[in-house]
C-alpha cells in the first residue's frame, strides 16, 4: 500500500548551528506517535557519537511519520534530515531537492546567523516553501520581534504566518504540524510514468553492502526490481525496500512521492552517488533528474602511521571508511619523510577532523597526518594541465607557466563594532571585497572572495576570536584563479623534508620562511646533535634557524623524596614520543607538520 | 629485605636559592627542638608498629639543616628508632647531613655519641666567589674545617659539591675534587647545579636575571670529573656520586634499589610495598604546626600514592639504571610481578640493539658512557599501558 502524493508532505528543516534543528525534529517525532519517551536519546537522529558530541549532522536521514490532522485525515509526513555544515552543501542541496518545503529555524534569542542565511538560499534555490519557525521561544532573552525582523529585512521571507515554538517544552509544535499540511504543497508524481527516484544519500550496511536513501519522483519501487542507477550505467536487483518510523520496518513498494531505503547488492557507497537517478533496467526513465554533480574532494592531507608496523591496520580503517563515506577518497602516499601512508582528500576541514577523529578513536590508530592543503591547477610550460593536492608535488618554477587556486566567496555576519578588524583580517588573508550590507542598525554581512588556502588556516579561529565569537561565516566555491605561488622547502639537516613543504604567496614568502623555521625551532626537542632547519624556494634558502644540540640530559638528583614527580616527567617524556616521527635520525614530533597552518600571519 | 629510614629536619639558617627541599628559615633559637623531636617519635611509632620486622639498612638525617638538630634531641629519636628496629650497631648506617658553620667539632662529637657515623656536608664549593653567587652561608675555609673535624669525629665523610655555575671553569672543579680527595674524603657528590622553577633562582632564570653556566660546559665538567675521581680509585657508582671501595652510601643505594623506606617528619616522604605489584607512597604535611598537632594518626600525611605494577618497573628502572650496577632483574619481577625482558615493545628492544641498554647475567644497566643522556634512555626503556 502507498499513500497518494495529496496525503505525502516531504520537508526538511534547516537552520544555523546550535538553533534547536535536531532537538525540534526529536519533538515531531514525539508529537507524531514514533518515538515513545522510552526511545528518546536526546537528538535521535544523529547517530555517530562524533555526530553527537559536535553537535552536526553528517549522514542525510530520513523518517517517515503518520499524522492524522486536526480535520482527521491521516498524513505521511517524511522528515529529511541535512547534514549541517557548510563542508557538505551538494549534499544538503540533494537532500532539500528531495522536498517540496523546508522549516527554516531561527533561534528567537539570536536571529539570522550566517548559516541561517545560507541554508535559507539553497532552500530558495531549489524553489522550496520555507515555513519560517521561531524556536526557543521559552527563553527569557528570546526577542521574537526582532527576529522576525531580520527574516523578513535579511533573508527577505515574508514572515507573517510566522510559527513560534519550544521545541524545549512542545509549545507551538501542534500549530507547526498543521501549518506543515496547510502551506507545504503535496509533492507532484505520477505512477504510470517510468522510475525516477533521485539518490539522496547511501550508508554501508555490512549485512546489505550499500543501502541507498531515495526520493521516489515518478512510477514505484519494488522489492525483485531490476534497477539501473543512471550515472554509473550499472545494474542491481533489490533486495530489500524499506523506510524508517525512525526504526527501519520492510515494505513491497516505495509509491511516487515517497520518501525510503532500498538495498540491492551494491558493494560500495562509491557505487552510489548522492543526486543521481534510480530507474528500471527494464524500462528506463529517459530524462535524468536535474542537479547531479560529482562531488569532488576540496582539502587533502597526508596520513601516516606513527609506527610503520600498522599501515596495514591504517589501510584497513580507510578502506572501512571509505565503505560508507562516498566523498573520502585515499591512495597510497610515499613520504621521503613519512615513509609509507596515504593521501587523502576530504570535502572540507570538517570532514577531514572528524574522519581523522574516527581513525584514532573507533580504530585507535596512532596517526601523523600532513597539514591539510588544497588542490591547486598548475600549467606546465609544456601545456599541460597538473592538479597538485600535495605541495611537495608541485613542479620546479621552471616548469610552471601558471599556478591557479581554488576561491571561496565567504561571507561574514558580525556586529558592526567589529567591521575594522574583520576588514584587516580578510586584507591579509589576501581577500578581495565584494560586498558589504548592513542586515540591521548593528549587523553587518560583509562578502570576501578568499584564496581557499587561506580560510583553511586557521581563519575561523581568528575571526572568533577578533570578534569576541560574535560572528559567524558561510563560504562557497567560486572558481580557480592564477595567483603568485611559489613551493616553500624545508630542509632539516640539508635534507629536504617533503611533508613539510607549503604552497605560499610569493610576496609573503619570506616572512612566511622565517616564520616556519621560527615555529619549528620551538617544536622539534633538542636532540645529540645541533638541527639545522632552513627554508628554501627552489634552490635558494631563505631562512634558517638551529635548534642546539642538548649536551647533557640527566638529572642530577633522585633521592626518595622526589621520585613520583621525576616518574611524571619520564612519562610524559615517553608519551610525548609516541606522537613523533623520525626522519632520517632527527625526532619531529606531529606538532611540526602543522606549523604550517599556525605560523602568525 | 631491609627498610631504611628518613628523617626530615625542615629548618635553615637561611634558604639557599637554588635548594627545592622543604625548609623554613629560622633563628635557630627558635626552633621547637623538643616539640618537632616528640612529634616525630610519636609518628615513628604509630608507623612502625604494625610493619614487619625488617632489618635496618639506614637512617638519614637530611632536611633543611638537620646539623641544627640538638644532639642530645636527635639522640632521642635515634634511641627511639634502636627501640624498635632489630639492628646491629655496627651495621646499620646514620647519616646526618650538615652545613660547614652549623657543625662545631664539640656537636660532631655529641653527634657520635647519639649514634650517628657518618656525615654528608654541604661544601658545594671551595670558591668564595661560587658560594657568594649560590648564597650559601659560609665560605670555602668554612667547608674545609668542617670536613677536617668531620673526618677526625666520625672518620666517616661524604661531601656534596656543585658545578656547571656561572664562571666556573673545568680545571677548577677538578681541582677542587682532587683537593678533597687529598684531605681524606672518601665519597664525593658532585651535582650539576639545577634550576628548580619553585625556586628564587628559578624565578630569576624566568625573568633572565640569572647568569648561568652553559651547558656544554657542564657536560665537559661531568665526564672530566669522573676522569679525575677515577684517576684516584673513586668508582663513579652513580651518576652523581663516587666513592672509594666500600664507602658508598647505603642509604642512597636502597633508594635506587627500589627498596622500602619510612619518611618521618615534616614534608618527609616514605614508600612500602605492600605485596606483589603494589606499593604506597605517601608525603607528610609540610606545615610544622600542623604536623606537630597530627603526627599521631594518618592525618599527617596531605599526599598519598598507589603504586602498580607498571610504576614499580618504571620507578626501578629510572632508580636503577643511575647506578652503574643497574637494574636487578629477579628483585624488579619480584616487586611488581612482572617480567621486564618479555616485553615487546620496539623502544626497549631498540635500546638493548643499540647497546644504549645492556643485559649481564641478572642485571641491566646503562653504560656510564651514556650517561649524559640517561633521561631519554630511562624515558624510553618505561613501559607504558
Amino acid at each position: 500500500m502507498t499513500t497518494q502524493p495529496s496525503r505525502i508532505r516531504n520537508f526538511s528543516i534547516v537552520a544555523h548551528i546550535d538553533h534547536g534543528k535536531s532537538t525540534l525534529a526529536d519533538r515531531i517525532m514525539e508529537a507524531t506517535g514514533a518515538l515513545s519517551e522510552r526511545d528518546k536519546a536526546d537528538q535521535f537522529l544523529d547517530k555517530m557519537e562524533i555526530e553527537r558530541e559536535r553537535g552536526i549532522t553528517i549522514k542525510a536521514q530520513a523518517v517517515r511519520l503518520r499524522y492524522r490532522s486536526k480535520s482527521g485525515e491521516e498524513y505521511q509526513f517524511n522528515l529529511i534530515d541535512t547534514p549541517g555544515h557548510v563542508d557538505f552543501t551538494y549534499e544538503v542541496s540533494r537532500s532539500l531537492a528531495a522536498c517540496e518545503g523546508a522549516l527554516l529555524v531561527v533561534d528567537a534569542t539570536q536571529g539570522v546567523e550566517a548559516q541561517t542565511l545560507a541554508n535559507a538560499y539553497l532552500a530558495i534555490d531549489n524553489n522550496l516553501e520555507i515555513l519560517p519557525v521561531f524556536n526557543k521561544i521559552d527563553l527569557a532573552s528570546a526577542d521574537l520581534e526582532r527576529a522576525i525582523k531580520e527574516v523578513e529585512e535579511i533573508v527577505g521571507i515574508d514572515c507573517e504566518r510566522a510559527i513560534a515554538v519550544s521545541a524545549k517544552t512542545g509549545e507551538g509544535v501542534n500549530e507547526m504540524l498543521e501549518a506543515i499540511i496547510e502551506r507545504i504543497p503535496a509533492p507532484q508524481g505520477s505512477s504510470d510514468r517510468s522510475l525516477r527516484a533521485l539518490v539522496i544519500d547511501s550508508w554501508y550496511d555490512s549485512y546489505r553492502g550499500a543501502v541507498v536513501l531515495v526520493r521516489i519522483v515518478d512510477g514505484s519501487l519494488a522489492k525483485g526490481d531490476k534497477i539501473r542507477m543512471l550515472a554509473t550505467q550499472s545494474d542491481y536487483e533489490v533486495t530489500e525496500v524499506g523506510v524508517f518510523t525512525p526504526f527501519p520496518v520492510q515494505l513491497q513498494r516505495l509509491g511516487p512521492c515517497e520518501v525510503g531505503f532500498f538495498a540491492a547488492s551494491i558493494k560500495s557507497v562509491q557505487d552510489v552517488k548522492v543526486g543521481d537517478t534510480v530507474t528500471h533496467a527494464k524500462k528506463p526513465a529517459t530524462e535524468r533528474l536535474p542537479g547531479f554533480k560529482e562531488i569532488k574532494p576540496m582539502v587533502f592531507a597526508g596520513i601516516f602511521p606513527s609506527d610503520s608496523e600498522l599501515y596495514a591496520g591504517l589501510r584497513d580503517a580507510l578502506e572501512r571508511l571509505h565503505l560508507n563515506d562516498s566523498a573520502f577518497r585515499f591512495e597510497p602516499d610515499n613520504s621521503k619523510a613519512l615513509g609509507l601512508g596515504f593521501r587523502c582528500g576530504f570535502l572540507g576541514l570538517l570532514h577531514m577532523e572528524v574522519i581523522q577523529e574516527r581513525l584514532e578513536r573507533e580504530y585507535q590508530l596512532d596517526l601523523v597526518t600532513t597539514a591539510p592543503s588544497v588542490v591547486y591547477r598548475v600549467r606546465t610550460t609544456n601545456e599541460q594541465l597538473l592538479y597538485v593536492d600535495n605541495p611537495s608535488r608541485l613542479p620546479d618554477a621552471g616548469r610552471i607557466s601558471c599556478v591557479e587556486e581554488p576561491y571561496y566567496r565567504v561571507s561574514i555576519h558580525l556586529p558592526s563594532a567589529y567591521i575594522g578588524a574583520v576588514l584587516k583580517l580578510c586584507e591579509e588573508r589576501r581577500g578581495t571585497q565584494s560586498g558589504m550590507q548592513y542586515a540591521s542598525k548593528d549587523r553587518v554581512i560583509i562578502v570576501y572572495e578568499l584564496p581557499l588556502a587561506e580560510v583553511l588556516f586557521d581563519f575561523f579561529d581568528a575571526l572568533k576570536t577578533i570578534t569576541r565569537g560574535y560572528a559567524s561565516m558561510d563560504y562557497e566555491m567560486i572558481g580557480f584563479r592564477e595567483s603568485q605561488l611559489v613551493r616553500l622547502d624545508i630542509l632539516i639537516n640539508g635534507e629536504p623534508t617533503d611533508a613539510l613543504s607549503s604552497i605560499v604567496h610569493r610576496d609573503r614568502a619570506y616572512q612566511a620562511g622565517k616564520q616556519l623555521t621560527s615555529k619549528l625551532r620551538k617544536i622539534i626537542p633538542r636532540q645529540q646533535y645541533d638541527v639545522a632547519i632552513q627554508a628554501a624556494i627552489g634552490s635558494r634558502v631563505i631562512a634558517r634557524e638551529t635548534v642546539k644540540a642538548l649536551r647533557k640530559d640527566v638529572t642530577a638528583k633522585c633521592y626518595g623524596g622526589d621520585i613520583t614527580r621525576k616518574r611524571k616527567l619520564l612519562e610524559k617524556q615517553k608519551e610525548g614520543k609516541k606522537r613523533m616521527k623520525s626522519v632520517g635520525s632527527i625526532e619531529i614530533p606531529q606538532e611540526a607538520f602543522h606549523a604550517i597552518l599556525k605560523a602568525e600571519k | 629485605m631491609a627498610i631504611s629510614i628518613y628523617v626530615h629536619f625542615p629548618f635553615c639558617i637561611r634558604k639557599c636559592p637554588y635548594c627545592d627541599f622543604y625548609s623554613v628559615a629560622i633563628q635557630p633559637s627558635l626552633i621547637a627542638q623538643r616539640q618537632y623531636t616528640d612529634a616525630l617519635i610519636d609518628e615513628l611509632r604509630w608507623r612502625a608498629s604494625d610493619l614487619f620486622d625488617l632489618p635496618l639498612e639506614s637512617v638519614y638525617f637530611g632536611g633543611g639543616t638537620p646539623s641544627l638538630w640538638d644532639p642530645a634531641e636527635l639522640g632521642r629519636v635515634l634511641e627511639a628508632i634502636v627501640a624498635r628496629f632489630s639492628r646491629d650497631q655496627a651495621d646499620t648506617e646514620v647519616t646526618l647531613e650538615c652545613n660547614p658553620g652549623s657543625i662545631t667539632k664539640d656537636r660532631a662529637a655529641a653527634y657520635r655519641r647519639s649514634g650517628v657515623n657518618r656525615l654528608s656536608i654541604g661544601v658545594q664549593s671551595l670558591d668564595d666567589r661560587h658560594l657568594r653567587y649560590l648564597e650559601r652561608p659560609h665560605d670555602g675555609q668554612a667547608g674545609l674545617d668542617a670536613i677536617e673535624l668531620g673526618l677526625v669525629e666520625l672518620g666517616r665523610v661524604g661531601v656534596d659539591m656543585i658545578y656547571g655555575l656561572a664562571e666556573q671553569t673545568t680545571e677548577a672543579f677538578c681541582g677542587e675534587l682532587e683537593r678533597l680527595a687529598g684531605l681524606g674524603v672518601k665519597h664525593l657528590s658532585a651535582y650539576s647545579l639545577t634550576i628548580e622553577t619553585n625556586t628564587p633562582f628559578g624565578k630569576r632564570k624566568q625573568k633572565g636575571q640569572l647568569s648561568m653556566g652553559r651547558e656544554e660546559d657542564a657536560a665537559e665538567c661531568f665526564l672530566a670529573s669522573r676522569k679525575t675521581l677515577e684517576a684516584l680509585g673513586f668508582e663513579h657508582y652513580e651518576v652523581s656520586n663516587y666513592a672509594l671501595p666500600g664507602e658508598k652510601s647505603r642509604h642512597n643505594q636502597h633508594y635506587w634499589r627500589g627498596g622500602d623506606y619510612l619518611g618521618l617528619g615534616a614534608s618527609a616522604v616514605g614508600c612500602l610495598h605492600t605485596g606483589m605489584g603494589r606499593a604506597r607512597r605517601y608525603r607528610n604535611t609540610p606545615d610544622i604546626d600542623r604536623y606537630i598537632a597530627y603526627s599521631k594518626r594518618a592525618e599527617v600525611e596531605s599526599f598519598e600514592e598507589q603504586l602498580g605494577p607498571l610504576e614499580i618497573i618504571n620507578e626501578s628502572l629510572m632508580l636503577g639504571l643511575r647506578t652503574r650496577s643497574g637494574v636487578h632483574l629477579p628483585t624488579v619481577q619480584a616487586r611488581s610481578g612482572l617480567t621486564l625482558l618479555e616485553r615487546r615493545d620496539r623502544d626497549f628492544h631498540d635500546l638493548l640493539q643499540k647497546g644504549l641498554l645492556v643485559k649481564k647475567g641478572d642485571w641491566l644497566k646503562i653504560p656510564a658512557e651514556n650517561w649524559l643522556y640517561l633521561d631519554s634512555i630511562v624515558a624510553n626503556a618505561f613501559m607504558t599501558r
